[in-house]
């Protein structure tokens, strides 16, 4: 992903203090924030409030940002740790409850599938992403729905190249099978 | 190359360079394979479809996110309320140490030993004191 030099630009102003400045960053990001966010956490509530954090992380870690990285990926790979955290708290939640939150099994989706035909592409994207576990979901989210290659995907993840294209095959047959009987 | 290996390699086309061999041997296995082709155009098909989404939050994001950022002032405060119960209890059992302290350093003085029946104030009873003071009537 490319730096912009008016980030580094709107971040100084933000650091001294301009509320605006940080406010257009927030706008410029938030796209990129929710579909990383969304993508892995399904379209829920708690979405909204993990993209959230994603900036007040930010806000507070703003000094110490030197735009090494571009701005667009280290929010990514925050908001990917966040989503993380998140997806680790349901799994909790699950474990004690027995409550399978807003997860969705393929079966569950099948059933679902009255009339393949008019399936909603989004909903059932999101359906499928469901089905994927966490450490698959998050390279499918910032290679396919981002569109980060495999090197920055590892970089933001912190794995192997090799673990980002195993992964990425093994959930790209995982999705063919699951996406096999929906029709787009 | 076997079909799996051939697979494998079909899949990592899509998210890496091949080298020049690989690309010759997946290209010769796509001419003779057609549920190799058939594969390819599904993986071309899901990265597509999964390129499109788009997904994004409720509209006032921005807003938001800003509601929850420390106003110009750049402070946020905090209210520390079990520092302050401890500094509390700590003051309070200082105190208590110290008058039970002195207590006993009084008792001591005036008593010249820390026994039992000082520190309570009861004299030592005999059981004969103890039936005649149980027996007793006043008239």
């Amino acid at each position: 992903m490319e730096r912009k030099p008016e980030d580094l630009e709107l971040i100084n102003q933000a650091r001294k203090g301009d509320q605006q400045a940080f406010a257009g960053l927030v706008r410029r990001y938030e796209s990129l924030v929710a579909r990383t966010v969304i993508g892995m956490l399904g379209n829920v509530p708690e979405a909204d409030d993990v993209g959230q954090e994603v900036f007040i992380r930010f806000y507070h870690a703003m000094d110490k940002f030197r735009g090494d990285a571009a701005l667009g990926t280290y929010l990514v790979r925050i908001a990917i740790n966040l989503s993380l955290n998140e997806l680790k708290k349901r799994k909790k939640v699950v474990d004690i409850t027995g409550w399978q939150g807003t997860d969705y099994q393929v079966e569950d989706m099948m059933a679902g599938e009255d009339e393949p035909g008019k399936a909603d592409a989004h909903e059932t994207v999101h359906k499928a992403l469901e089905t994927l576990e966490p450490k698959f979901r998050s390279v499918v989210v910032l290679r396919m729905i981002e569109g980060y290659d495999t090197k920055e995907t590892a970089e933001i993840l912190e794995i192997p190249l090799g673990t980002v294209l195993s992964r990425l095959t093994r959930a790209q047959k995982q999705l063919r099978k699951v996406l096999d009987n929906v029709t787009f | 190359m076997n079909t799996k290996a051939i697979t494998e390699l079909l899949h990592e086309s899509f998210h890496r360079r091949l080298g020049e061999q690989e690309k010759t041997v997946l290209e010769k296995a796509l001419r003779e394979n057609a549920d190799l082709r058939a594969q390819k155009a599904e993986i071309e098909k899901l990265m597509k479809d999964f390129g499109e989404v788009s997904f994004s939050f409720r509209p006032g994001f921005a807003e938001r996110v800003m509601n929850r950022i420390p106003g110009k002032t750049g402070k946020i405060i905090e209210v520390d309320f079990s520092g302050q119960l401890y500094t509390f209890f700590k003051r309070l059992v200082l105190t208590g140490v110290a008058a039970i302290i002195l207590l006993l350093l009084s008792i001591y003085l005036t008593h010249g030993s820390l026994s039992k029946e000082s520190v309570f104030g009861v004299q030592p009873m005999s059981d004969d004191n103890l039936v005649s003071y149980l027996l007793y009537e006043e008239e």
